[in-house]
């Protein structure tokens, strides 16, 4: 009887919840669409749409915001493409890059004329508070979509707050309210099942707040500006992750470096092998979080991966651990690439002594064509000079000058330790 | 007057004739001295006379194909020194005195009889035996798990057995087709031994590689193992066993060698793509070795830092 009562109760509070969020979702949705813009990159050639997003107006009324990769074919062709904006009463026009936010995949665009009223920005409200994403998905309309607020997450450098609730493609760019109606951050990216990404809005006020002072102008080498603004940002955060300590982890008989930042999480990828096996290997790989968008071609830069490769066997002879050994050793970035993208690679060889032991390290580095002074940097070391213990290491990283990645490759290696 | 030898040459062993008449008539037609059947060669080519001083008097008698008197065109001759050369159509010969030394000519061993040492079953017995031990110590130092006798037994009934028998029945076939001979043994002796070669290098030159950190060796290797050393062995075979002169035995070496020199300089190419090519994959050197000798010093991280500085950045392709 007090189940049927709990359960009674539960389905009314139910009905009574969702109502009262329904009719906070409206009223937010009245109040702003008007001022929640379809985002269009045209073709100059045929006036059709070859992209599409959302933005919202900001600053002085005649900017808008969107994300940077809705509109990054204005950056790759913008002898090609345009950008033009289509109101939820029809009107439309053509908008200007402003400025960019690449670091936060953030773009600020303007009009020549006023475009309506202008959405305030407000900090991140508590966790567990309701937030209300609006957007243009599928090219279906304006539509607005309910969840709350999971937090910055520090895996991402703090530039993603976690939104339980689904964005769906159309919708970046759009704008995230709290439940007073004012924008806390910009849609951004989704990883499905109503795990969604937004932009902070204190970044896009910073970038609102440079514009002023420095917008770009219609001549500049767009190109340029993104890979500085990348190689700024890269560069700051391999310098945060110099400047700490490292967390230490043990595989077999090395001490090596955890998880060198916050951005990076560690996991155990250890195969499980057969009972005939006669060897046994560990893996432990480790990545960051914190990609960075670039173009539609590179898609995402700014990852940071590891991998620890153990390897040991006391019942296959020499020969044959090495057969093993030499087989599994091998390394690579990422997926497919064109030569259109990317130069190709140049690797060169080093035995380099590590905690009193040889390994065989190779470094490679490849360059972004358009993007000069960009590389992804592949190194590798092998431990040698042991019968039957392997262990080799991988790291890769992509989008960042080769200068400052040798510190980073440096005191990795300092930090590895062989312990008896 | 005294005889003369007549030289023909064929493509064994060359025809000799004895002119001991003043006068002896050449040609394809049945009244001539000395018949030639060969289609270049006309119903009646040459007249030879002789007399007692020692001249010897040569007439052309062919309207196609004239006879060539020492390399030149005449329609008579006279001449008293010899060997003289003579060229009737495609067919060459030569005039010589008896005691004048002719073309080496030895007695060849009949089909399937060859003397050559590895012509013995026993040593085709002890290869392919050999080829069996070695595919099987392949398997197992390439094997990481705990195998079954069955799987070893099949990998080297499949990779090696069958594969050899399969390469020796092929080139025993072409043999016959072309020679007309049949020489299993030596064939089965010299598969088996270039196969076992192959077996005892190529580990060696993956060392090879380790200790320079290079893949010159490995592509040396590819170059001289096809392009060279396959030719070379064939080129031996074909005339030792086959006893074709060395000339035509390495132009048909070289021929049968054909497509594994294409394949081979294939595959340089792509070893040298590593370097040139565009590729979405690092090439680098990952060859390991349980040795562990380099010729390279081993470098502190700081000066493995220092050079790494100066690694020049990846070329875009044109």
């Amino acid at each position: 009887m007090h189940r049927m009562i709990t359960l009674v109760f539960l389905l009314i509070a139910g009905q009574w919840l969702q109502t009262v969020q329904a009719l906070e979702s409206k009223a937010i949705y009245q109040m702003h669409e008007d001022n929640v813009l379809q985002i269009r990159v045209l073709n100059r050639e045929t006036g059709k749409k070859s992209s599409i997003g959302s933005g919202f107006i900001v600053g002085n009324g005649r900017q808008v915001a969107t994300n940077f990769h809705v509109i990054s074919q204005i950056v790759t062709e913008p002898e090609r493409f345009y950008i033009s904006y289509l109101s939820k009463n029809g009107h439309s026009g053509a908008l200007k890059l402003l400025g960019l936010d690449i670091a936060h995949d953030l773009a600020l665009l303007g009009s020549e004329l006023p475009l309506g009223q202008v959405n305030k920005t407000s900090a991140l409200p508590p966790k567990g508070s309701p937030i209300f994403a609006m957007g243009n998905p599928h090219d279906l309309g304006l539509t607005i979509a309910v969840g709350t607020n999971g937090g910055i997450l520090n895996q991402t450098d703090d530039s993603r707050i976690l939104f339980s609730g689904s964005l769906n493609p159309g919708m970046s760019g759009g704008p995230t309210y709290n439940d007073n109606g004012e924008v806390i951050g910009i849609n951004v990216a989704t990883a499905r099942n109503a795990i969604s990404f937004i932009v902070p809005s204190l970044y896009l006020n910073r970038l609102i707040d440079l514009v002023k002072k420095e917008p770009l102008n219609a001549k500049q080498n767009l190109k340029a500006e993104v890979t500085q603004q990348l190689i700024e940002y890269e560069n700051n955060y391999l310098k945060d992750i110099l400047d700490q300590d490292w967390p230490k982890i043990q595989l077999r008989q090395l001490s090596l470096p955890g998880a060198i930042s916050p951005t990076v999480r560690c996991w155990d990828n250890s195969r499980k092998l057969t009972d005939k096996a006669l060897y046994k290997r560990y893996q432990i790989n480790c990545a960051n979080q914190n990609q960075v968008y670039l173009d539609s071609r590179n898609k995402f830069v700014g990852n940071l991966n590891y991998h620890y490769f153990w390897l040991e066997s006391d019942e296959l002879n020499t020969v044959q651990f090495y057969n093993l050994y030499q087989k599994l050793n091998e390394a690579k970035i990422g997926g497919r690439v064109s030569q259109e993208v990317m130069s190709n690679f140049h690797c060169n060889t080093w035995f380099v002594d590590v905690s009193q032991q040889t390994f065989k390290t190779s470094l490679c580095r490849r360059e972004y064509i358009e993007y000069e002074g960009l590389s992804d940097i592949l190194f590798t070391a092998a431990l040698t000079g042991h019968d039957n213990k392997g262990f080799f290491i991988r790291l890769t990283m992509t989008g960042i000058d080769y200068d400052a990645s040798l510190p980073l490759i440096q005191k990795f290696m300092e930090s590895i330790e062989w312990t008896h | 007057m005294d005889a003369l030898i007549l030289e023909i040459n064929t493509q064994g062993l060359h025809r000799y004739h004895v002119i001991d008449k003043p006068r002896t008539r050449i040609g394809r037609a049945f009244d001539n001295d000395i018949i030639l059947s060969e289609p270049t060669v006309a119903p009646y080519h040459l007249d030879i006379i002789c007399d007692n001083d020692g001249n010897i008097e040569l007439h052309n008698l062919a309207d196609v194909n004239p006879a060539l008197f020492n390399g030149q065109a005449e329609q008579s001759v006279t001449l008293n020194t010899l060997p003289i050369n003579i060229n009737l159509g495609r067919v060459g010969a030569r005039i010589l005195l008896p005691h004048q030394p002719v073309a080496d000519t030895k007695t060849l061993a009949g089909n399937g009889r060859s003397r050559h040492l590895f012509s013995h079953a026993v040593w085709g017995i002890l290869f392919i035996a050999l080829c069996l031990i070695a595919s099987s110590v392949d398997f197992h130092s390439h094997s990481f798990t705990n195998y079954k006798w069955d799987a070893l037994a099949k990998f080297v009934a499949r990779d090696t057995a069958l594969y050899l028998a399969g390469l020796v029945f092929f080139l025993a076939i072409l043999e016959r087709l072309i020679f007309n001979r049949w020489e299993v043994k030596p064939l089965i002796v010299v598969i088996s031994l270039t196969y076992l070669m192959f077996q005892l290098i190529s580990p060696l030159i993956a060392e090879l590689n380790y200790i320079l950190t290079s893949h010159l060796p490995e592509l040396i290797f590819e170059i001289t193992w096809y392009a060279v050393l396959m030719p070379s062995i064939a080129s031996l075979y074909l005339i030792h066993i086959n006893h074709q002169n060395r000339n035509k035995s390495i132009g048909l070496a070289i021929l049968l060698c054909s497509p594994l020199i294409i394949l081979s300089a294939i595959e340089v190419t792509q070893v040298l793509g590593y370097l040139d090519n565009f590729s979405a994959s690092a090439n680098y050197h990952r060859d390991l070795s349980p040795l562990n000798w380099q010729i390279d010093e081993t470098n502190s991280i700081t000066s493995f830092i220092e050079q790494a500085q100066s690694l020049s950045p990846g070329v875009a392709s044109p």
